[in-house]
């Protein structure tokens, strides 16, 4: 009898795991169309703000283009309008999933494009928190990358949120352990990150509010997030203005003679 | 010329205003930069101290990202030297693409080398020699059509500068440009000069133009570049006139004779892990003015290597560029060049650039060039202590000693230190 019951208990808690991954995988998977972009333009004003109290801001346009939807890679454009000291500096990567990404910046008093050495997963975006692994993975949730789990639901200012534990593959190569999502039930929409490093201790949140739709579409985008480092105690806070997705973005412009010439 | 830049850049002004929505994006910002500098030594003629106040205002609006127009109305008053005192749109142009081809028509400034460092082709850009080793913020918009074609791999790039722009030099009372203070007479009479007027002698053709060729293959890029033009700083020879026996007065013209040059470069630039390592092979067809005053071909070739990094620490406020070069151009043994013959300063020397940003609001450059063949040296270095994004506050020192048959040892009482404040409305 004994026998009996625990095959039954070890069945049902396997039936219960694979549905929890399985719903995992869809409210994951709902996520991902829900933010996933084939372009984007918005103009974005950010500050690192350093565990001294000191800040950064700058204002820069960024312009991002799909470049390979299965591959998940990206053209990413990013022009500064400000500070004046940084005013005219565009960036330009091209990311690539079999080899290095190319990288341009182009700095108004060179007058030229300078191919610079391709970031590594976990360099600082542009000198923010964000390392460009965050951003790929902001920008379009890697699912074949990654192992999910759903651990629930959690109420995160306000919003219903399903708790997802993400646990990456062998082959992705993450610089992290695990990710904690929280997944907005009503928008699909990110609200919340946790973010493990290799000895499992927390190193980031990543946090989304002012989540909106964009003007005359059913597009959901979050216009301010912030990500903490609970380690180095930097913080960077990103405000989002003017979305325009999915408008059929000039491909063209992802280019070194583009960057040196507007 | 400037009144019709003028009304055009009001009119795009309002047209751009007018239309602003999601397809028009405009910015404009405006600088304001008192500088005081001074110089640890007099000397005769000249003034000591350099109190000047710039102002610039840009302005820029963009159609979707299609077309770009920029305005650049730029002014300086200086408290010693007249000729400085000006208002000007330094840069005034139109920049669109169209599919592969990008272009950008009107005054605009032109860098010519394409190097991170400096480059033989450089010696064709454009600036106010008000100062010159403070040339950073000094370069003239000219008049040109900037063409690229980008081809996967390949960039062909074109420029035609229809009109001559030379660089503006300045001849009473520089430190820089140091006239005769006397002329020996007959029987041993010393006349006091006096300059009477600058002429200048332009070439039959003053247009300039230039070529590029470029191409990128993962780490290595490689530019075949030319130059053909008008050299901007030109030759100089002085015509005595009739002297005044009673006042013991010598006047004299100067005579600025502007002459074409050639300059064909090969370009490589390669990056080997966090490092930039770049060189270029050119060649130079230049004149020169002999005692006589005829002009007579200058030609020689010359190579450069550099490298630089960008160094990125734990805390994101921390950053170091550092970039070393090394230039030799190959010249006539023979030649004594004039010291300051602004076209071989860099003729054997290493330059070394470096800027280390402690945090975001502090920050700290030094650049050092040292001659090779008569050794002498140049130091600058500069605090930039940045209060928020509108104030900045800088303190810079430039040091120059060595042999005086060197630029930096023959001008080793040019050595001074700025204070300047940049205010951006």
């Amino acid at each position: 009898m004994r026998i009996i019951i625990c095959i039954v208990c070890l069945c049902s808690s396997a039936l219960m795991y694979g549905q929890s991954s399985n719903n995992a995988f869809d409210i994951i998977k709902k996520y991902q169309e829900a933010s996933s972009i084939e372009d984007l333009q918005s103009t974005i004003r950010y500050k690192n703000i350093s565990k001294k109290g000191r800040v950064q801001e700058r204002s820069l346009e960024q312009y991002i283009f799909q470049k390979d939807a299965s591959k998940n890679t990206y053209n990413f454009l990013l022009k500064f309008v400000s500070p004046a000291d940084i005013s005219g500096t565009s960036s330009l990567t091209i990311q690539h999933s079999s080899k290095a990404d190319d990288q341009w910046l182009y700095l108004p008093a060179l007058r030229r494009a300078k191919k610079i050495s391709a970031s590594k997963k976990g360099d600082r975006f542009m000198g923010t928190e964000m390392t460009y692994e965050d951003l790929s993975n902001y920008l379009s949730e890697p699912m074949e990358d990654y192992n999910y789990q759903l651990e629930g639901e959690e109420v995160v200012e306000g919003n219903t949120c399903f708790k997802i534990l993400a646990t990456p593959l062998p082959h992705a190569k993450s610089k992290y352990k695990k990710r904690i999502l929280w997944i907005d039930k009503a928008t699909s929409q990110q609200v919340q990150a946790h973010f493990f490093n290799k000895k499992d201790i927390l190193q980031k949140i990543f946090s989304a509010k002012d989540i909106r739709k964009i003007n005359g579409t059913n597009i959901y985008r979050a216009h301010f997030i912030k990500i903490e480092n609970l380690l180095t105690k930097n913080r960077t806070e990103v405000y989002y203005e003017d979305f325009v997705i999915n408008k059929g973005l000039d491909k063209n412009i992802f280019s070194k003679s583009y960057i040196e010439t507007l | 010329m400037q009144r019709i830049l003028f009304v055009i850049a009001l009119l795009c002004f309002f047209v751009s205003h007018s239309l602003e929505g999601q397809n028009w994006k405009h910015y404009h910002q405006n600088e304001i930069q008192p500088t005081y500098g001074m110089y640890f030594q007099s000397i005769e003629n000249a003034n000591r101290t350099i109190p000047e106040l710039s102002a610039k205002y840009e302005w820029e609006a963009r159609y979707k990202t299609k077309f770009k127009t920029f305005a650049s109305l730029n002014s300086v008053l200086n408290a010693h030297e007249k000729q400085r005192r000006r208002i000007w749109f330094n840069q005034a142009y139109l920049a669109f693409n169209k599919k592969k081809f990008y272009g950008k028509v009107g005054k605009q400034i032109i860098k010519w080398g394409r190097l991170t460092g400096w480059s033989n082709m450089d010696m064709a850009n454009v600036y106010d020699y008000y100062d010159f080793l403070r040339t950073d913020n000094e370069a003239l918009g000219v008049w040109a059509i900037d063409g690229k074609l980008s081809l996967k791999k390949w960039q062909v790039q074109f420029k035609v500068l229809p009109f001559q722009k030379s660089s503006r030099l300045y001849f009473e009372n520089n430190r820089w440009i140091r006239l005769p203070q006397n002329f020996q007479g007959p029987n041993d009479i010393v006349f006091r000069a006096k300059l009477n007027e600058v002429n200048r002698v332009k070439p039959s053709s003053s247009a300039s133009y230039g070529l590029s060729l470029g191409y990128e293959n993962d780490d290595i890029e490689i530019n075949f570049n030319g130059f053909s033009g008008v050299n901007d700083i030109p030759q100089r020879k002085s015509q005595l006139l009739a002297p005044n026996l009673a006042t013991k007065v010598l006047p004299y013209n100067i005579e600025l004779v502007y002459h074409r040059m050639n300059i064909a470069t090969m370009a490589m630039t390669k990056l080997l892990g966090d490092y930039s390592l770049w060189s270029e092979v050119s060649f130079v067809n230049n004149q020169r003015m002999e005692e006589m005053g005829d002009l007579v071909p200058d030609n020689y070739w010359g190579i450069t290597f550099g490298i630089d990094r960008l160094f990125i620490f734990e805390s994101p406020e921390k950053q170091l560029k550092l970039l070393v070069q090394y230039l030799k151009n190959f010249t006539d043994g023979q030649i004594d060049y004039s010291v300051n013959d602004l076209d071989h300063v860099l003729d054997h020397s290493i330059l070394l650039d470096a800027t280390y940003q402690f945090n975001y609001t502090w920050k700290a450059s030094m650049r050092s060039v040292l001659n090779l063949t008569n050794p002498s040296h140049m130091m600058s270095a500069s605090l930039n202590y940045k209060l928020n994004d509108k104030f900045r506050f800088v303190c810079s020192a430039d040091f120059l000693y060595g042999n005086d048959q060197h630029f930096f040892g023959y001008y080793n009482d040019n050595s001074r230190v700025f204070i300047t404040m940049k205010y951006h409305l």
